[in-house]
């Protein structure tokens, strides 16, 4: 975190700003403290719907009441974050209130099968809208994790799973940028962005979970034909992130620096073709990192590092080509890193850590 | 979430930042990178990156056991990349990042090579044996190293160590889940391990600062302290092998104490005491949650959950609290 402090001189002294500096408006909270009140607001939400489930048990009998239940409750705490302002108690409840609402909706919706890929479809457009009209940003941050997991779960059932990372990517990248309207809506899009990253994390679970539940899914024909055009999707929305960032940084992408930039991210696609959870967790580290984004930045380590590992059980190759894979992909790295040494004349200090 | 980040779009929101100018300002405050920052930062990932994969590829090469490349030609394979990886450390140096870089994936491949052992051997070995192993022949790479991450593997594998000496099933102790059904025994020795690195690391990172003043391996220690601790204490309010009020309560008060009284009074430490708040939330949750399923009870479901968003909230509360008190202090 880049403290707020002393930003207002820096500001004032390259002629941005002027004057005595304002407070800033926003709730500074560190996002270790935003992510606790997370957990124990889920926690609060199973016993909520723990409540819910004992109290009301004869609503729990048809998929009609569990909805207009769960709708109910997700408008009362809607209508509570809108005006809990910097309340904690409030702001606890609602998160909590909403959780188990959007759990009695999905139950609802699921009432007729968890294999059916449309009800999966309804709920990410459900969690989509919550994500809009609540202002909260933990609230946004789960929303959007909600949306994402229900997406995956579309997809899933409709064996074409291997879209999810590039889908997911993909929106992240949209949702990042540096223009002035962009950040002036940080407070939607900052969320929106935690929580698709967070959602990549679950990339691995979701696998796992699919071989338990989708076993029939994997064997459809065109599964494979997805896991091409998803793997090929994820290099091209790692080379268009590339070309917004160059752009943004004043970049022209025909430049030397530019030409540079793009085939080094075509060449790490191809070399890690089979990996494509890598690729993924590049294109969240370099976008975070161009955003000034830590905490993503350091989500999106946590990935790549899941990605290689969970890499080893992946079973559409022999151990032997992965290890040739992950070496060539080190190689290509290492490689890079050296054309960047020499390019900018590779002083010694240049690789002091 | 950012302060500075968060500063400057409430002041462009105001109007006292013209917002045309938004991404000047995040670059000037240091938010967003410079060129020399994305120099910097590309390099270092395309290093550690291009090692972790190598490291990789290494592990998964021996674990193939490719049976038409002979035993020596594997022990060949693997100390040839041992001794260049020293060999890179050695001619670039401990403070440079390729000497760093290098020294981790050497540290890495002592463990490829000691399974290497086992594999070839075929010596019957128990696998703590392997990660005990592991351990002491990297222990003084790690020594001298002055790097964090290092210094953090280092103890994930004595950790691991101790997790499968007390388990006969290896292969389920290496998982998560694995991890989390340890017996308590080795959860309590790995508990001990954890705090006492960390007051080792505080005490050695406030007396002597450098490498050691890094904020984030002791959080990554205290965590790992904190999530055995809570378990214990949760293992403790179901009954897995012991009465609801075991004795794990009473080091898990002192340990709380001893967060509180480090992370609040001695100084302040908002991670650590975010963790804190979250351990009492989640061991609240488990004490009232136990009578409340035993007797399904509607109302004590609803009073838990309120009890809940009520510690939370407080914790919060007084966690902003805290927070505002530091940025306010000179």
């Amino acid at each position: 975190m880049i403290p707020a402090a002393g930003v207002w001189e820096r500001l004032a002294a390259a002629g941005i700003v002027s004057g005595t500096a304002p407070p800033a408006a926003d709730d500074p909270s560190p996002w270790y403290v935003t992510a606790m009140l997370g957990v124990a607001a889920w926690l609060s939400a199973l016993f909520l719907l723990a409540f819910a489930g004992v109290a009301l048990s004869d609503l729990f009998r048809t998929a009609t009441s569990m909805l207009v239940l769960g709708m109910l409750v997700c408008a009362a705490a809607i209508a509570a974050l809108r005006v809990a302002g910097n309340s904690v108690f409030a702001t606890q409840l609602g998160i909590a209130a909403s959780l188990a609402g959007q759990a009695l909706v999905a139950f609802g919706v699921l009432d007729g099968g968890a294999r059916n890929a449309v009800s999966w479809a309804v709920i990410a457009v459900f969690e989509a809208i919550l994500v809009a009209v609540a202002p909260q940003y933990m609230h946004r941050v789960l929303a959007t994790l909600g949306a994402a997991v229900a997406l995956r779960m579309a997809l899933g059932a409709a064996a074409v799973a291997a879209l999810f990372p590039a889908a997911v990517a993909a929106a992240f990248v949209a949702a990042q940028g540096a223009t002035p309207q962009r950040l002036l809506r940080d407070s939607l899009w900052a969320p929106v962005s935690t929580g698709l990253a967070l959602a990549l994390l679950l990339v691995i679970p979701f696998a796992l979970l699919e071989s338990l539940f989708f076993a029939a899914g994997r064997s459809a024909p065109f599964a494979g034909v997805a896991a091409w055009a998803g793997t090929g999707a994820v290099a091209c929305v790692l080379v268009a992130s590339i070309g917004r960032l160059l752009r943004e940084a004043g970049i022209d992408w025909r430049s030397r620096t530019g030409m540079w930039a793009l085939a080094g991210g075509i060449l790490l696609s191809l070399a890690a073709w089979p990996v494509p959870g890598v690729v993924v967790a590049l294109i969240v580290l370099l976008e975070a990192f161009a955003a000034g984004r830590r905490v993503l930045a350091g989500l999106a380590v946590v990935a790549l590092l899941a990605a290689l590992a969970h890499y080893y059980y992946a079973l559409q190759a022999p151990l032997l080509v992965k290890a040739a894979a992950l070496a060539a992909t080190g190689v290509v790295l290492l490689g890079a890193r050296f054309a960047l040494r020499l390019a900018r004349g590779g002083g010694p200090e240049a690789d002091h850590a | 979430m950012n302060d500075a980040r968060q500063a400057i779009v409430s002041w462009a929101r105001a109007g006292v930042l013209p917002r045309d100018e938004l991404p000047r300002a995040m670059r000037v405050a240091g938010v967003t990178p410079d060129g020399a920052t994305w120099r910097a930062f590309l390099s270092r990932l395309l290093a550690w990156l291009g090692a972790a994969c190598l490291a990789a590829a290494a592990v998964y090469f021996v674990a193939a056991n490719w049976q038409a490349l002979g035993r020596y030609a594997k022990f060949a394979l693997v100390e040839g990349a041992l001794v260049a990886a020293l060999a890179v450390a050695w001619w670039r140096g401990l403070d440079s990042l390729p000497g760093r870089a290098a020294l981790f994936v050497a540290s890495v491949l002592m463990g490829v090579l000691l399974a290497l052992v086992g594999q070839v051997y075929q010596t019957g070995a128990d696998t703590f044996e392997l990660f005990a192993a592991w351990a002491v022949a990297i222990a003084v790479w790690v020594a001298i190293s002055r790097q964090p991450a290092l210094w953090l593997l280092w103890i994930a594998l004595v950790d691991v160590a101790i997790v499968l000496y007390f388990r006969s099933d290896a292969a389920r102790a290496v998982g998560a889940a694995g991890f989390l059904f340890a017996p308590r025994v080795a959860l309590w020795i790995v508990f001990a391990l954890n705090v006492a690195a960390l007051a080792v690391w505080e005490w050695l990172g406030a007396a002597r600062g450098g490498w050691l003043a890094v904020r984030w391996a002791p959080r990554v220690l205290a965590t790992v302290a904190g999530t055995v601790a809570t378990l214990l204490v949760v293992y403790d309010i179901i009954g897995f092998g012991s009465s609801p009020f075991g004795w794990s309560w009473a080091p898990y008060a002192l340990f709380i104490g001893a967060l509180y009284w480090a992370y609040r009074v001695r100084t302040v430490d908002l991670f650590m005491l975010a963790g804190l708040v979250l351990s009492v939330v989640v061991v609240v949750a488990f004490a009232l949650g136990r009578p409340a399923l035993e007797n399904s009870g509607a109302g004590a479901f609803l009073l838990i959950g309120l009890t809940l968003i009520g510690c939370a909230a407080a914790g919060g509360y007084w966690l902003r609290q805290v927070g505002a008190e530091t940025r306010g202090s000179p």
